[in-house]
């Protein structure tokens, strides 16, 4: 997959703990986990949007594009 | 609907489902024993030839492989039919155990679907293949080939296609479910 999932960078900076992040945007940590890793197939606007919020950030600094050829 | 709601409807799932996970139990049993009944047990169950090609009093009259041989006959529709109601009971026994939106549950769905189509379009062949095994032995002029196909067939073959279809939509929106759920 191209997209490359920053979240644990953007958790690391904000000094933040995937836990707390999970509850403030109310998804399971499970799921925060598995968006972490990248092993989702899609995020919602909606879970985007949440997490720029509590984040105080942008899209991109999140998401990462990565051409593999 | 409210939450208290969702969950007196999946109760009610459950308990209609289970009930009838039991029910379709039974309709295996009576699939396969009502013909070997019928003939081996002749006056404890009454039958009616109107689905039959041969008459119960002629194949009860036969004797060692040949009645053997059309009694295999007669089963193979009562066994097809038997299998699809199995996996029927597969699914009410899923949806007993709150397994209600997946794709396994609604394979059972479709192969009762599949089954009833196969029981209705092999039915009128085997009542002509046992109505020929039943009459082998009989002078020539009095051997015969009987074949059966009413309209309680055409009926059976439009609901078994409904299901197909029914099965088929839901799979989708099974597929389309998955995906959903994939999404964070």
């Amino acid at each position: 997959m191209p997209i490359i999932v920053r979240l644990d960078v953007m958790l690391a900076t904000r000094k933040m703990k995937s836990k707390d992040l999970a509850a403030r945007i109310g998804i399971s940590e499970q799921n925060l986990s598995l968006l972490k890793s990248g092993k989702v197939r899609g995020v919602r606007f909606e879970t985007l949007a949440a997490i720029c919020r509590e984040l105080d950030c942008q899209p991109g600094d999140i998401l990462e594009f990565e051409d593999e050829t | 609907m409210t939450e208290l709601g969702k969950r007196d409807t999946l109760k009610n799932v459950r308990r209609i489902s289970t009930f009838l996970y039991w029910i379709c139990a039974l309709a295996i049993l009576f699939e396969i024993t009502t013909v070997p009944l019928v003939i081996y047990a002749p006056g404890w169950v009454e039958a009616s030839t109107s689905q039959m090609t041969i008459s119960v009093a002629d194949v009860q009259a036969l004797q060692g492989w040949q009645k053997i041989a059309t009694l295999a006959v007669m089963m193979i529709p009562s066994f097809v039919i038997a299998y699809g109601i199995y996996r029927l009971r597969k699914m009410f026994g899923a949806f007993a155990n709150n397994i209600i939106f997946n794709t396994e549950a609604i394979g059972h769905f479709k192969a009762f679907g599949i089954a009833l189509i196969i029981q209705t379009l092999i039915s009128p062949l085997t009542g002509a293949a046992s109505s020929a095994l039943a009459t082998f032995n009989r002078p020539e002029g009095e051997r015969f080939i009987s074949i059966g196909l009413g309209n309680s067939d055409i009926h059976t073959l439009f609901l078994g296609g409904l299901i197909i279809v029914i099965a088929w939509v839901l799979g989708e929106a099974v597929r389309i479910e998955d995906e959903n759920r994939s999404f964070v």
